[in-house]
């Protein structure tokens, strides 16, 4: 209702452009990631790659906390604007956390089931870098940044089911194999948690949404 | 001229004194809302210093007698003052407080001023029927009960998008401290402009009370120890509404930037001391609440507490016919005797 008038007060510092930019470290180390699952070759290639998209990720976000404290007249609530890019941030160190874990592990030939939420561990970073350029003009994406929230909670739900089901095959085949369980165990939670923080910006996005919309 | 008994008349002075008490006690919360919810003041403190700011009304209406113009519209701009008897300002005085306190005690939002509005006219047109009725006071004081807040809420989103503009270049930090010492200022005049509009409908029932039964010397006026009594009694009202909701407060408002708790108090202080230039009696809790939310809704629109909104909303027509009933019907007991 009162989105045109929010427009013509003036906006300073390049919030949309760092959120836009700490998307794309998303999707780069989400596409390394799954180029890890797939095939386990060039593990130590694969992860210096991610490990630099989270060394830009975090240049990123100590940028906007930087200017959040600077700006006097940010888009969005100082407080909204940290909880975006702290969840956002939250996604690409658990994605490294999980890849840390592949590496350390060794391990070469992902269960099927870790390949899957992989797989839709790559949907979430694609779903997040289509909704944050959203945010630039909340009220009129709302319908489209909702639709994109509630994808993304509903991939952290599968990743959930998928998580359980997996764990379950790793016991029954794995019994004769403590370690082999317990490390499949790790790297599960590490990817389930990737789905986690994924979730995590969906919700903060939708409070954004709430708040301007 | 209407005969009263000297004690009786002191009695009812008491009781438009007890009223004017009451405003500032109820008003309380509200006037310094804007000072808590900032954190700009401690509640203890910010109530202090609406109450100081209250009763310092009276010397700026000293310096600019013509912001008293509101007393003479509760006086004798609602009801023809030669019609006014004791007995009208009796109804009229018991009827709003009555409302009030009903209002109060079933958690209908209420605005002191337009439930006096209403017990004037009631009592009025009890007494002397509808040709009474000054119409052109009575109009703008029912043009300006939905006016002020709506306009309240505009002026402050303008001076949002205003000092938005003049501080784009300034630092979080530098806004914050130059935003801290305007808001300073302006809830001041906030509260000077809430004593001044709150206080002034005390004094035209009291000067009009003092004219029907002749006690006022010449033409009617607002003798200087009636205003001083009505600041001093909204001062302490404020002072001791204040006291008791400190507990309850805390959190209860939305968190508001300096920036546009300046904002709004800003607009509320042109509210009202354009509305007493004009001689209209506002309701500035109505006022207020109008500004706080054109303050919010400037930055985020969930800032907008619709069930505030549409509270005050209902007590825009509520209010005025409720209390006039009730005025009259305490009017029409009087006649009994």
């Amino acid at each position: 209702m009162f989105a045109w008038f929010q427009r013509l007060l003036p906006q300073r510092g390049d919030f949309f452009g760092m959120f836009e930019a700490h998307a794309a470290t998303l999707v780069g180390a989400a596409e390394a990631l799954q180029q890890l699952a797939s095939d386990g070759a060039s593990p130590n290639e694969l992860l210096q790659t991610m490990q630099d998209y989270e060394h830009r990720a975090d240049d990123i976000i100590r940028d906007v906390l930087t200017a959040v404290r600077r700006t006097f007249l940010t888009p969005f609530d100082r407080g909204a604007i940290t909880s975006l890019i702290g969840s956002m941030d939250d996604a690409i160190d658990e994605m490294l956390a999980a890849a840390r874990a592949i590496d350390l592990y060794e391990l070469r030939e992902l269960r099927p089931e870790m390949k899957e939420i992989v797989t839709l561990i790559s949907e979430a970073a694609t779903v997040t870098v289509e909704a944050v350029p959203l945010l630039r003009n909340v009220s009129g994406n709302g319908p489209r940044l909702h639709q994109l929230t509630g994808r993304l909670v509903s991939l952290e739900g599968e990743a959930d089911d998928i998580h359980a089901r997996g764990l379950k095959q790793a016991f029954q085949t794995a019994r004769a194999d403590p370690l082999q369980f317990a490390v499949a165990r790790e790297v599960f939670k590490n990817l389930e948690r990737v789905t986690d923080a994924f979730e995590d910006v969906a919700n903060q996005i939708d409070g954004i949404v709430i708040d301007h919309a | 001229m209407h005969e009263l008994a000297f004690p009786l008349l002191v009695g009812l002075i008491a009781i438009a004194l007890a009223f004017d008490f009451l405003n500032g006690l109820h008003d309380a919360a509200n006037s310094i809302a804007t000072v808590v919810a900032t954190r700009l003041l401690s509640p203890a403190k910010a109530v202090a210093f609406a109450a100081f700011f209250n009763f310092a009304a009276y010397f700026l209406s000293l310096a600019v007698p013509e912001l008293h113009r509101v007393a003479d519209t509760i006086g004798k701009g609602l009801v023809d003052k030669d019609l006014v008897t004791p007995a009208v300002v009796f109804g009229a005085l018991i009827g709003a407080m009555f409302w009030n306190i009903v209002t109060w005690l079933k958690g209908i939002p209420s605005s002191s001023s337009h439930a006096l509005v209403g017990g004037i006219v009631g009592a009025g047109v009890a007494h002397a029927g509808l040709t009474g009725i000054q119409w052109t006071g009575l109009n703008k004081t029912l043009i300006a009960i939905v006016l002020s807040p709506t306009l309240g809420m505009m002026l402050s989103m303008l001076i949002m998008l205003a000092t938005s503009w003049l501080g784009v270049r300034a630092t979080a930090a530098g806004a914050e401290r130059t935003f801290r010492a305007l808001h300073l200022f302006s809830s001041a005049t906030y509260s000077i402009g809430h004593g001044l509009n709150d206080a002034q409908k005390t004094m035209g029932i009291i000067a009009v009370l003092l004219y029907s039964t002749g006690y006022l010397q010449g033409e009617f006026h607002v003798p200087h120890w009636v205003a001083i009594s009505c600041y001093i009694a909204i001062g302490l009202g404020t002072l001791s509404g204040g006291w008791r909701i400190i507990e309850t407060m805390g959190t209860r408002i939305t968190k508001l930037s300096q920036h546009q708790g300046f904002s709004a108090s800003a607009g509320g202080t042109v509210m009202l001391l354009t509305a007493s230039w004009l001689g209209i009696p506002v309701s500035t809790t109505h006022t207020i609440t109008g500004c706080i939310i054109g303050a919010g809704a400037a930055r985020r629109a969930s800032a907008v507490r619709w069930q505030v909104a549409q509270n005050v909303m209902t007590a825009w027509v509520i209010t005025i016919p409720a209390s006039a009933a009730v005025a009259a019907l305490f009017y029409w007991l009087t006649t009994l005797f």
